[in-house]
């Protein structure tokens, strides 16, 4: 009798202190007034200016590339003054959480910009970005580009290399959040500084860490 | 402290405590009214309902036997006496009475076989020519003041005995002091019952007196002291009684109507019984049920009492009731302890509100493992 409710005390607080709460929080590119981050164009006029995405031409498929960014600053301000904080390196991608997906070029269709972020955005729905989110409060970070997910991994000595400039195709950041707290949908945009979306603010928002 | 840590203290202080080992305690029963309670209740009440107490049924030590040996061969010797005396044979008359004692007779209450013995004896002696032993007797028959037998016997006894009589009365009575090891031993002087209580000082005819000291819970004590000019003490001892005359005197109350449940009457039980802790239930019919009467003696003083008003068959439960208030008022139990003593009580206690603590701990606390992926759209 007392073997029993020994075995069952053991078990229950066994279970007490394993037993986590599942949680999950949804993603979705750009945002009601926002650019999202991958439909933006190379440096140019308008009138010549082709889509990031046609470096994947010549691809068969592309990389998707999510970090971690630790903000270190209680930041509540807006995009731009994350960005802003970011780009002086006060933003450091979380060791170990970076993770990569891959997506096939044909699996990424439209004729105008909106169909093809339209497109992007369902190759997308397959990935899980975590099944364990930071607890702490983060920027999450997307970049999509043409190299290839070994090449976007942690070296030997567990540091991320730089994004080849040449290969970006978009990039597109969460705001601070705290992902354990949320109970809405994340929306992914990219902040930018004149009114048009080009390679050189992808390159910004790719280069924010390291 | 951290929780487990206070618990393991808990559960450490629990395991300190000394374990309380009882020992179990027999109880001697005796029930008057219903002597159906002594038989039922020690096979009902067992040791659910009494814990450590195991209950017998009192059983008293068999009465002791009255012994009259003195009266006894002094009705031998007077029926002897007579045919013998008007025979003429006054020798064999005499010796009749060599066997009868005197002072046992005394000590047995028997004054009238004494005062025959005593006047057969004078004139056996006297018809015998041996006027010493005629006078001794006739002495002791006045110093005693026996009342003189209506017997025809001579004239020159009956002048003897008158003689002797008239001696006594002439001289003053003088005190005799009697003390004894217990106080409140009733005295018998020469057969008379009671004449006083120790310690007292009584006054008596010079000569020889039969004294019986009797005390209830001891042996009654026989001396035998000669009264002369000087004031004179006797100091008596009196030794416990046996079971079996305590079981008599009992007895002896029980049959004058004096309460069975006395201090006196249940020191007596506890000899009689020879049990160190009895218990007496006594059981009175009223209109509706019995009243139920305990008294517990232990080393023969009564160490409590408890009443009851039970059923008309009083139940195991009833007698349980009874019984245990009277054995913890008798402090022959312990009390039941209040569970809040108990040291198991707050180590569960404190185990509760650890578990309350963890789980509230664990409900605000506890991991939550978030899932992202896109929605798609």
């Amino acid at each position: 009798m007392h073997r029993t409710h020994a075995a069952v005390a053991i078990a229950l607080s066994a279970s007490l202190s394993t037993c986590a709460r599942a949680h999950s929080v949804a993603l979705s590119i750009g945002g009601p007034s926002q650019y999202s981050g991958f439909t933006c164009f190379e440096e140019g006029s308008a009138s010549v200016a082709r889509p990031l995405f046609s470096r994947a031409a010549s691809s068969e498929s592309f990389t998707v590339v999510a970090d971690f960014l630790e903000v270190p600053i209680n930041v509540t301000a807006g995009g731009d003054v994350l960005l802003r904080a970011c780009m002086n390196r006060q933003c450091t991608p979380i060791p170990g959480r970076r993770s990569t997906f891959t997506i096939r070029r044909d699996a990424v269709t439209g004729n105008t910009l909106e169909e093809l972020g339209a497109s992007f955005a369902r190759a997308l729905a397959p990935w899980q970005v975590t099944a364990n989110a930071p607890d702490s409060l983060v920027i999450l970070r997307v970049v999509s580009t043409t190299q290839s997910p070994d090449a976007v991994l942690a070296t030997d000595a567990g540091e991320y290399r730089r994004f080849d400039r040449a290969s970006l195709m978009g990039c597109a950041i969460s705001p601070p959040v705290l992902f354990d707290s949320v109970e809405s949908t994340i929306f992914l945009a990219l902040p930018v500084f004149g009114g048009r979306c080009t390679a050189s603010q992808v390159e910004l928002c790719a280069s924010l860490a390291p | 402290m951290s929780p487990s840590r206070f618990a393991l203290a808990l559960a450490l202080c629990a395991a300190c405590q000394p374990a309380r080992r009882v020992e179990p305690v027999t109880v001697a029963l005796m029930a008057s009214g219903d002597e159906q309670l002594a038989r039922r209740w020690p096979a009902q009440l067992d040791a659910r309902s009494l814990g450590a107490v195991r209950l017998r049924r009192a059983e008293l030590a068999p009465p002791i036997a009255e012994q009259r040996p003195a009266a006894d061969s002094a009705m031998t010797a007077i029926a002897q006496a007579g045919p013998l005396f008007g025979a003429a044979d006054f020798a064999r008359c005499s010796h009749a009475f060599d066997a009868v004692s005197i002072d046992g007779l005394l000590a047995e209450g028997r004054r009238d076989l004494a005062a025959r013995s005593l006047l057969w004896t004078a004139a056996c002696a006297l018809a015998d020519e041996r006027p010493d032993d005629a006078r001794s007797a006739a002495d002791r028959l006045a110093s005693a003041e026996l009342e003189v037998p209506s017997v025809v016997t001579r004239p020159d006894v009956e002048a003897l005995v008158a003689d002797a009589l008239a001696r006594s009365a002439a001289q003053p009575r003088r005190a005799l002091t009697v003390r004894a090891s217990t106080a409140g031993a009733l005295v018998d002087v020469d057969g008379r019952p009671a004449i006083c209580a120790t310690p007292c000082a009584i006054e008596l005819r010079p000569g020889p007196h039969v004294l019986v000291l009797r005390r209830d819970r001891y042996e009654p004590a026989i001396t035998t002291v000669t009264v002369r000019a000087q004031p004179l003490t006797s100091d008596v001892a009196l030794s416990p009684a046996s079971a079996e005359r305590a079981s008599a005197q009992w007895s002896d109350r029980a049959r004058s109507g004096a309460p069975a449940d006395s201090a006196e009457s249940m020191a007596l039980l506890s000899l009689a019984t020879s049990a160190p802790r009895v218990v007496l239930v006594q059981s009175e019919r009223e209109r509706a049920g019995l009243r139920l009467r305990a008294a517990l003696a232990v080393d023969g003083v009564v160490a409590a009492r408890s009443e009851l008003r039970a059923s008309a068959s009083p139940t195991p439960i009833e007698g349980a009731t009874l019984l245990r208030e009277l054995l913890v008022r008798g402090r022959v139990v312990e009390p039941e302890r209040p569970v809040i003593e108990s040291p198991w009580f707050w180590v569960a206690v404190g185990s509760a509100a650890i578990a309350g603590a963890a789980v509230t701990t664990w409900v605000f606390t506890r991991p939550v493992e978030t899932s992202i992926g896109f929605d798609g759209r």
